[in-house]
């Protein structure tokens, strides 16, 4: 069945076609959820939040492609993390002047798999691990970090700054030498 | 799926992450970190049940929340009422008074509306044995407002000098 076809049905209510719509997009969104939130049983209660929003606000939804849809549904799931970040924890944003102490723009490794990344982007405390994923890999502005968590446009920065400071020393111990991969990559 | 059609948010950012943004954007990047298929099962079943059952839940909530209203406004509303049925009754009993003053007879007397008693009293001497005898009563004024004659002239009677006065000589003070 066609992906229009089945957000017609489910915005009728369904029960297949949102099921089918469920299980087509669980996996990816798990995945996200546990980006940032690091435990699977909080990701998973995110998830199915997200996905109840999801399926309550479909009759607004105008279908303009796959990717539209799939944007939609990661923006939704990304609200429902931080929702939930700002419920259970406070995040623990180190000031501005801080961050100028420490190491700028560590290189990161291109050969370096999905699964290693996560496994380090998942080990940052909460106010990194948010900022990073927010600016990093949904590509958000510092500006847009600072209104959705409610903080500085600097404290976003600093955040990145020592997210990228833990990393460049996660990667070292692991025995990463990135002068040798970059120069690899270069040549 | 981010694909051709769309831009991807994270393209506006530096490129310093574009490999791991690339890598992780990927729907199926994470294999390992998706649900099985009885995780999945098990979450359709609490996510339908939350799709259906939600409504019902809302509905009544928000009866419980108007009935809760209503019980914490009743008692406010009689506490708030309280003293005003006390300067009602004055003023009622004003306009009542002020009503039974304009009702009173002229000081001319006029002829009362005859009766039936009245109309064949010439007639039969009995009926006009039982006119002469029936007591003078004092009318009370709520009656005297709600009858349509209330207008009507009525004669004073001589033996009954207090009944002029009407309810004004029977407030209490």
């Amino acid at each position: 069945m066609d992906l229009s076809e089945q957000l017609q049905d489910a915005r009728r209510g369904n029960a297949a076609a949102q099921k089918a719509l469920f299980d087509r997009f669980a996996d990816p969104m798990m995945a996200l959820c546990c980006r940032y939130l690091k435990n699977r049983q909080d990701s998973e209660e995110v998830l199915l939040d997200g996905f109840y929003k999801f399926f309550s606000h479909l009759p607004e939804f105008r279908y303009r492609g796959e990717a539209a849809l799939y944007a939609w549904l990661q923006r939704i799931m990304i609200n429902e993390c931080l929702m939930f970040l700002r419920r259970r924890h406070s995040f623990s944003m180190v000031p501005e002047e801080e961050a100028e102490h420490l190491p700028q723009a560590v290189e990161p490794l291109a050969d370096l798999s999905a699964t290693e990344i996560f496994g380090l982007i998942v080990q940052l405390p909460v106010g990194y691990r948010t900022v990073f994923n927010l600016h990093v890999i949904e590509g958000m502005e510092h500006r847009e970090i600072a209104t959705l968590l409610g903080i500085a446009e600097g404290t976003s920065k600093s955040q990145l700054s020592k997210a990228r400071g833990l990393l460049q020393k996660m990667l070292l111990q692991k025995g990463i030498n990135y002068a040798k991969r970059d120069q690899r990559n270069t040549r | 799926m981010p694909n051709e059609t769309n831009e991807i948010p994270g393209e506006r950012t530096g490129g310093e992450f574009a490999a791991w943004r690339r890598l992780l954007r990927e729907p199926d990047a994470l294999p390992g970190h998706g649900l099985s298929d009885k995780e999945k099962d098990m979450a359709w079943d609490k996510l339908f049940e939350r799709l259906n059952a939600k409504p019902r839940r809302r509905i009544a909530g928000y009866r419980i929340a108007a009935a809760c209203i209503l019980i914490c406004l009743i008692p406010a509303a009689r506490l708030f009422q309280r003293p005003a049925p006390e300067k009602g009754r004055v003023a009622a009993d004003k306009v009542r008074a002020a009503a039974v003053r304009q009702s009173l007879p002229a000081p001319v007397a006029t002829k009362p509306r005859a009766s039936a008693a009245q109309s064949i009293a010439p007639v039969l001497p009995v009926a006009r044995l039982a006119q002469e005898k029936r007591p003078a009563t004092v009318r009370d004024p709520a009656i005297i407002r709600s009858s349509p004659r209330r207008r009507a002239p009525r004669p004073v009677d001589a033996r009954c000098p207090g009944a002029a006065a009407g309810p004004r000589g029977r407030r209490s003070p």
